[in-house]
């Protein structure tokens, strides 16, 4: 599959999929002009993955620094998307990273986790 | 109409300051002066030396207030919309005010005071309910955002609608941001 490698802006977050190398993360600020269509080129890369394709395990990191409402309802669909890979027998792991202070981050990835019915590591940095 | 004169912008500046008024915008909020008026809040943090956390949650605060008016304000011609930040008492606030259309007056009221009714855990059951009933919806829901603004601010929301004219109202908002969550 051809790798997905977004640059990040002030209010885009950087987006690596590349299967190839095995690094999936999504890093930085998430406020898109239009959230809708920036997150639908992630969860259509997602559907795409086919299972015979994949090998070993894929570790997927999700390092926001902020995200708006609107984009907290498209990261729900794309972790959607993901529990969607266990019917596929693709096996992941999901590490949710949130600034140590960032409370309301790291609630996020366990509200997340409970939404989907899925299982988030959830990963504290000291700032 | 009278001259605006030194006088006048004197009487300006000590109006803003009485109202507690730190930065003060108005003005078409388009999404390219949302990104700038960003910047401003964020270079604001270093002036307040306030901690991480509330930063975080202004930030978010700032974000979502401002996207409201971006998105669903009316703009342009003498209908200008307006944004401030404060601090009164040790306490941070954010303002918006903007012109909307009557008819999508009853839902936002509706929305706030749904909102206004709950406390922080009726408010955290409502955001989780949101983020996964809206699945399918691609529209910018500006509910969530309001749920988000009285999670982060840990408060009420403070709004008043006054009438322009036959078609359009004047939507004031504000919320102060407790410093304890």
């Amino acid at each position: 599959m051809e790798v997905l490698d977004l640059e990040g802006t002030s209010y885009t977050p950087k987006v690596v999929f590349d299967l190839k190398n095995k690094v999936f993360e999504i890093t930085g600020d998430s406020r898109p002009e239009d959230t809708h269509a920036f997150y639908q080129v992630l969860i259509d890369w997602l559907s795409n993955l086919d299972g015979p394709s994949v090998s070993g395990e894929l570790k997927f990191k999700f390092a926001f620094d902020y995200l708006n409402s609107s984009s907290s309802k498209f990261i729900f669909k794309l972790i959607s998307c993901l529990k969607d890979l266990e019917s596929k027998d693709i096996n992941f792991y999901i590490d949710w990273y949130y600034d140590e202070p960032d409370i309301d981050m790291k609630e996020l990835g366990e509200e997340y986790a409970e939404l989907v019915g899925i299982k988030i590591n959830l990963i504290s940095v000291e700032i | 109409m009278e001259e605006f004169d030194n006088q006048s912008l004197f009487n300006l500046h000590r109006s803003i300051i009485e109202e507690h008024m730190d930065f003060l915008y108005k003005g078409n909020i388009t999404t390219d002066v949302v990104n700038i008026l960003l910047e401003i809040v964020k270079k604001k943090f270093s002036e307040f030396k306030i901690d991480y956390s509330l930063q975080k949650r202004i930030y978010n605060i700032a974000v979502e207030c401002l996207e409201n008016v971006c998105d669903h304000g009316l703009s342009g011609g003498d209908i200008d919309s307006i944004f401030l930040i404060g601090k009164l008492d040790g306490i941070f606030f954010i303002g918006t005010g903007n012109i909307i259309n009557k008819d999508v007056t009853n839902s936002l009221e509706s929305s706030l005071n749904k909102i206004n009714a709950l406390d922080r855990e009726g408010l955290k059951l409502i955001y989780k309910e949101t983020i996964a009933q809206q699945l399918e919806s691609d529209s910018n829901d500006v509910g969530l955002g309001l749920i988000d603004i009285a999670l982060k601010a840990n408060n009420k929301i403070d709004y008043q609608i006054k009438p322009v004219n036959d078609t359009q109202d004047f939507f004031s908002f504000q919320v102060k941001i407790n410093t304890q969550v």
